[in-house]
């Protein structure tokens, strides 16, 4: 009996620190961790069948679930419309505006990813997964299109205010039907 | 993501134990703990870890998809067949005269198939998820 006391009490402490921890991967660790603590004492109260369940998907699949939804979570998505390779070229990696994309994108730690589409840009815009920007180009001017409640895109928007060619277009979410 | 050189090489070397086990704990179901679903979650996170050592097995989910379907198709038509031997739905095909170890091909067949629907079904959800709209 002595050993599914101290179980309990180690269970008590992990659930704390995966409440208090700051880093989303260390305590996705530490969730699979309980799980595996759980799965024992279901062992020792005479439940081997659910301790099989719990080994296999509760300390296994759902940290994988969690891992993969973090790791999404750090990539930028751009979608290019019509234009000129010498603004923003992707294979040669220079230009103006792959510098404006790279300073935003240095400065939160985020995955640049680029997509070509060629449909219609307004219902384009937040319909494939959670595109982020949009870039097209509306006589003699470079637009960026963007959500308005993210701070990413204020913070682009301070970023292009030095640039004379480079405007920055915020589009409300609501014409999006799911 | 980065990957570490060690993460690579105890995968390579457990993946072909957790598939033995998995089909141990799917063929044993009728004797000890465990049984369909159990083995299949542990088969699904085996073929689940060719992602981290990145030797992709599956190249498309679209037959894994399709076995799933027939399999629950099979399930019903193994669980009809009763009603030709015992004359009711839903019970051991097998007439009452036989022995014992008779009986247990049925559990054998149940759990078999119970264990594929369930690793093929987990391993679609979470490959769909992986590569969601590339």
């Amino acid at each position: 009996m002595n050993i599914i006391i101290l179980l309990q009490v180690f269970l008590i402490i992990i659930s704390i620190t995966v409440i208090t921890l700051k880093n989303n991967l260390k305590s996705v660790i530490f969730f699979s961790v309980f799980s595996l603590i759980s799965a024992l004492l279901y062992y020792f109260y005479r439940a081997p069948d659910l301790a099989l369940a719990e080994a296999a998907i509760g300390s296994a699949i759902i940290p994988l679930i969690f891992i993969i939804a973090i790791s999404k979570q750090k990539e930028f998505i751009v979608v290019l419309g019509s234009v000129e390779d010498s603004f923003l070229d992707i294979e040669s990696k220079s230009g103006i505006g792959y510098k404006i994309l790279e300073e935003l994108t240095d400065y939160y730690q985020l995955k640049l990813v680029f997509l070509k589409d060629k449909n219609d840009i307004s219902f384009e815009v937040f319909r494939v997964r959670n595109v982020d920007l949009f870039i097209y180009k509306e006589d003699k001017h470079y637009v960026f299109k963007g959500n308005p409640a993210s701070t990413i895109t204020n913070r682009l928007s301070k970023i292009c205010g030095d640039y004379k060619d480079v405007k920055v277009k915020f589009v409300e979410e609501e014409h999006v039907y799911d | 993501m980065k990957k570490s050189e060690i993460l690579t090489c105890i995968c390579r070397i457990l993946f072909p134990f957790i598939l033995i086990y998995g089909f141990y704990v799917i063929i044993n179901g009728h004797l000890s703990p465990g049984g369909g679903f159990q083995g299949g979650a542990i088969l699904a996170t085996a073929i689940l870890i060719t992602y981290i050592v990145e030797v992709p097995i599956l190249e498309d989910i679209v037959i894994l998809v399709k076995i799933e379907k027939y399999s629950f198709f099979i399930i019903i038509l193994v669980a009809m067949t009763s009603i030709f031997t015992r004359g009711s739905f839903f019970t051991n095909f097998v007439p009452e005269h036989m022995s014992m170890g008779v009986k247990t091909i049925f559990l054998l067949i149940l759990n078999f198939l119970i264990g594929i629907k369930v690793s093929t079904g987990l391993i679609t959800i979470l490959t769909t998820f992986m590569e969601e709209g590339e």
